[in-house]
């Protein structure tokens, strides 16, 4: 009897105590000027968000308190919840991905064209933000696809210099394999974009000088690209897949910064966004910075130009939900001060992302050694466009998995090939509304 | 023969041990791995040396977690959900079991049919649920939704409970002209305590580690709960394990307390009710 | 006569009190169950996704396109492995840890302890005991293979083989469901009058026996709850076995909840998903049933 209750009582006092504790914040509220959440924090670069921009911005503007809202967790996933709760976030992350081209179908998202910071963004960049006739992001930066290369254990299987083609590269990998004992090669498997990167630069490096600039990708949106009609992307992407790091297709990009700490990997192919984290792996594992080796992936014929995959990096959008007069302007001015070089270059140089932002000097510019060394060729590079700009989610869910299955070894190269091919008929972005 | 059945304790004895051992090793790994750098968590798993302690995880976690705020969040919910429960399903399983009609068969039918349902389909219909009824945002709608669908279950396990009850129990109150309320106030509620602590315990954890409900309707910076917390260290870039080892080990202690202090009646609450339901 | 109207009254009034005391539960799983329970069953009839305002009419469309949708029939049968292999598992290793926990006396370890530690796992969120066992099972620097190479064999690809993987996301899942059953297991042990196995014993029947006829007999009550609540509980989850193995190797761990919160949440096709869901819906509700018949028709044998 007693005890149940002192549970009855005690149950009693704390729903009192909920019920002051919603009251008393809604009354606190109303001293704030105003809140912005602002879901753009990544948490590569959450530190410095808290270290350095939202201190110098508040400092700035003292009557706006930024939040940032959404931290980990898959960015779609996060907005799709939100939406029907009908409270947005005040800035967005935003990808080309048909998710936020039905948020701004339902005018969700502002015309960035009107804003004075969106002529610092190449035309380029803009256009591919551009959803009928809206601009609805601005991009944080071009991101290309990269091999990193842990010298000291290249050195160890008798490569003094990065394979420099198809043919050495898998020289290469053979040579580590049998001379090293090391895993040759590995990359972050669980995340969709560097899962499909392999396969992409296999397929633009096989067919790309065949197809010509730009029609990979409207092949790849209308549903008729056939990779089996190039029967030399399932050999390579055969022939490759048994040099892996057993494991890769189930590691995060977390993980293959460990492995490449670990050194219990050689090369690893993924975006130059997580370049800050591998480079200070390979270094840590090789003992010495001279180790630290970046290169566009070299994956094509001998003699012949390379082809790598790009995308603009997931890019910041503005809200568009209706708000008091105060909200709007500090969302307008918050975004604007963004894209101010110093305070954008907080962004970078947590993450070492290439930015795009034309109003930024090279000295605020910080990339690591290896990718620095990169960048020219980079730009002259003939390219693909990264999967997750081109596919339908169906897609992407589909062909990851069985690039999964290829690298872990259950599945054939070809028959996964076909698979996707398939897949792609009816799976396409010209085939949803 | 006294030696042999000696023996036969120890082996027996031997063989649990082990076995909780091995049970414990996830729990064990992530334990110390909250006390450890990153790099040490990867390469010794098992193994904390002096050198390696530390407790920048747990500096680190306590800060961005905003615990205090966090912990003062997801109590809140938890325990004004409980109370609901509490309350909600003791009268109503004193009713479907000591009033015999056909109204409350159904009744216990369609509970029981409730208590099948995967949340996750019917999670974007409950946030426009929320949207329409203007409560986005506030620690109320979490509260209703977690007292909602934990209640069939709680149904069930006092339904069961008070089923197994002799009937002698109410019988003379009843002919002393006592009326309903009366019978259940003064004669059941005391005996209630063990089922209590089993819906307690049980929908407790439930509502403790709740990340979906508080994510879909809270604002995660304004109202954090612990889970959306822990949640953020596991971005799509960084995973820090030991920030996040120590979040949990944060978030889960006072669950254990919890436990500790309920589970003498948990174990009878089970006995008398949910065996027999 | 008036002794009857006098019962009827009585009963009515009850009734009454009854219907009041029920009210408050009905109400609340009315409004925040069914109501949107319901808006799922009609959003299977269409298309919607999720954001739009507008939403268009297709009938059976969705029910219809289910089976062709990419891995469908894997993933059923994923989910049911996933479910009978968690439950088999789970009731087997806490009917033989709750039996252990239940002999007591001197020289054993303390049963209040070990109890609570076996506690312990169920204490933990579903998403964390996820992320801590695929770190475990990582194959370059996970403990398990870690362990395993201390043992001096070779490691072992947890997250990409065919079968094992399904051994590995059940065990996780297992894992963290042992230590509610074993404590219904412990409460049906303590429930057994001692004077059936004293009995038992004069008539000369073994250990084995002893369990076979007296135990088990007697736990039928308690087997058949575990069975239920373990099920239902193996059928509903998604996120630990998504966060253990990703739905690896192929669609063989992937589980139709996994499913419902993709349409739902990543491609955007909410009334496939809905759709999804009532199947599911329909699928535990069956199955359930079916336990529950079967079971207690077990419990009668005895």
């Amino acid at each position: 009897m007693t005890a149940m209750k002192r549970i009855f009582a005690l149950v009693l006092t704390l729903t009192l105590l909920l019920s002051l504790a919603v009251v008393l914040p809604a009354a606190a509220e109303q001293k704030k000027p105003v809140t912005l959440e602002t879901w753009i924090v990544q948490t590569d670069w959450s530190d410095a968000w808290d270290n350095l921009m939202k201190p110098r911005f508040e400092e700035q503007y003292p009557w706006i308190t930024l939040e940032a809202v959404g931290l980990g967790g898959s960015n779609v996933d996060y907005i799709r919840t939100r939406i029907p709760s009908g409270s947005v976030p005040d800035v967005w992350q935003v990808d080309n991905d048909p998710t936020y081209y039905n948020a701004v179908d339902e005018g969700l998202l502002v015309d960035l064209n009107t804003l004075e910071v969106s002529k610092a963004i190449p035309q380029a960049y803009r256009d591919a933000f551009t959803y009928k006739d809206k601009l609805f992001g601005l991009t944080q930066g071009a991101a290309f696809s990269v091999l990193y290369l842990n010298m000291k254990i290249l050195e160890d299987a008798g490569w003094t210099q990065a394979p420099a083609n198809w043919e050495e590269f898998i020289r290469c990998c053979d040579d580590i394999k049998t001379k090293t004992g090391v895993a040759p090669l590995t990359l972050a498997g669980d995340k969709t974009t560097t899962c499909w990167m392999l396969f992409e630069l296999i397929a633009a490096n096989v067919a790309g000088d065949t197809l010509g600039l730009g029609v990979f990708e409207t092949q790849f949106l209308d549903g008729t690209l056939d990779f089996t009609a190039y029967p030399q992307i399932s050999e390579r992407l055969a022939q490759v897949a048994p040099y892996m790091l057993t494991g890769t297709a189930s590691m995060t990009e977390d993980d293959v910064t460990a492995a490449m700490t670990d050194g219990t990997a050689a090369m690893a192919i993924a975006g130059n966004w997580t370049a800050n984290n591998i480079c200070s792996g390979i270094e840590t594992a090789s003992g010495d910075p001279k180790y630290v080796k970046a290169v566009l992936a070299p994956f094509n014929d001998e003699g012949k130009g390379v082809w790598i995959s790009v995308s603009p990096e997931t890019a910041f959008g503005l809200s568009n939900a209706p708000a008091d007069p105060e909200v709007l302007e500090a969302r307008e001015l918050f975004f604007n001060w963004v894209f101010q070089p110093e305070n954008f270059a907080i962004i970078q140089n947590a993450r070492g992302t290439v930015p795009v932002l034309e109003t930024m000097t090279a000295e605020q510019i910080k990339l690591p050694a290896a990718i620095s060394e990169i960048v020219p060729a980079m730009n002259a590079a003939s390219f693909v466009k990264m999967g997750f700009n081109l596919w339908t989610n169906e897609f992407r869910d589909a062909a990851t998995t069985a690039l999964k299955d290829v690298y872990g070894g259950n599945r054939e190269a070809a028959d996964a090939v076909k698979g996707m091919t398939e897949l792609l008929k009816t799976s396409n972005r010209a085939n949803i509304k | 023969m006294k030696r042999r059945l000696q023996l036969s304790r120890l082996g027996g004895e031997l063989m649990l041990l082990l076995a909780t051992l091995v049970m414990l090793i996830p729990i064990y790994y992530f334990v110390i791995g909250a006390f450890k750098p990153r790099l040490d968590i990867v390469k010794f798993p098992l193994v904390i040396t002096p050198e390696m302690f530390t407790t920048g995880n747990f500096t680190y976690a306590i800060k961005k977690m905003k615990i205090v705020s966090s912990l003062t969040n997801t109590g809140l919910i938890t325990l004004t959900s409980l109370a609901i429960l509490v309350v909600g399903a003791s009268l109503a399983g004193f009713a479907i079991a000591r009033v015999q009609h056909r109204f409350f068969k159904y009744y216990y039918a369609t509970v029981i049919a409730l208590m099948v349902i995967p949340f996750i389909g019917a999670l974007i219909p409950i946030v426009v649920l929320i949207r329409r009824l203007n409560m986005i945002g506030s620690l109320w709608a979490c509260v209703l939704i977690q007292a909602a669908w934990n209640m069939p279950f709680s149904v069930f396990l006092y339904t069961g409970f008070m089923r197994a009850l002799p009937s002698e129990l109410e019988e003379a109150a009843y002919i002393d002209g006592c009326s309903m309320f009366r019978v259940y106030f003064n004669i059941f509620l005391p005996l209630l305590t063990p089922v209590t602590a089993t819906c307690l315990i049980r929908c407790g954890i439930g509502i403790w580690n709740d990340y979906l409900v508080s994510a879909s309707l809270l604002n995660s910076v304004r109202q954090p709960t612990l889970m959306v917390a822990v949640y953020s260290f596991f971005g799509q870039y960084v995973s820090e394990y030991g920030y996040a080892f120590a979040g949990i080990i944060m978030a889960s202690l006072p669950v254990v307390v919890m436990f500790l202090f309920l589970q003498k009646y948990f174990i009878k609450g089970i006995t008398a009710g949910a065996v027999k339901g | 006569m008036q002794a009857r109207r006098h019962t009827n009254n009585f009963q009515r009034a009850r009734l009454r009190a009854g219907l009041l005391f029920v009210l408050p539960a009905a109400v609340l799983c009315l409004v925040f169950v069914v109501v949107p329970l319901v808006e799922v069953f009609v959003l299977s009839f269409y298309e919607w996704n999720g954001i739009s305002q507008d939403r268009l009419f297709v009938g059976f469309n969705n029910f219809a396109e289910l089976p062709s949708t990419e891995g469908f029939w894997d993933m059923a049968k994923a989910t049911l492995l996933f479910a009978v292999g968690t439950t088999v598992l789970v009731i087997l290793i806490s009917f033989v840890i709750a039996l252990a926990l239940d002999n007591r006396g001197s020289g054993r370890l303390n049963r209040g302890l070990m109890r609570s530690l076996w506690f312990v796992p169920c204490i933990l969120s579903g998403s964390v005991v996820g992320i801590v066992w695929r770190i475990m099972y990582n194959y370059n620097n996970g403990v398990i293979n870690f362990i395993i190479r201390s043992l001096g064999m070779a490691p072992v690809n947890w997250l990409e083989t065919y079968g094992l993987t399904n051994f590995a996301v059940i065990l996780a899942a297992a894992w963290s469901l042992i230590g509610l059953c074993v404590v219904v297991f412990l409460a049906g042990l303590q429930s057994i009058p001692t004077e059936l196995y004293e009995a038992a014993s004069i008539d000369g029947a073994g250990r084995f026996n002893l369990r076979r006829h007296v135990t088990l007999p007697m736990m039928a009550p308690s087997i058949t709850i575990n069975v239920l609540t373990t099920s239902i509980a193996s059928f509903k989850m998604y996120e630990l076995p998504w966060l253990v193995s990703g739905g690896l190797p192929g669609y063989s761990t992937r589980l139709l909840t996994q499913r419902i919160y993709f349409f739902a949440f990543q491609s955007g096709r909410f009334g496939i998903g809905s759709a999804l869901s009532v199947l599911l819906i329909i699928l535990i509700t069956l199955i359930s049933l079916l336990q529950l018949v079967v079971l207690r028709r077990r419990e009668d044998v005895y």
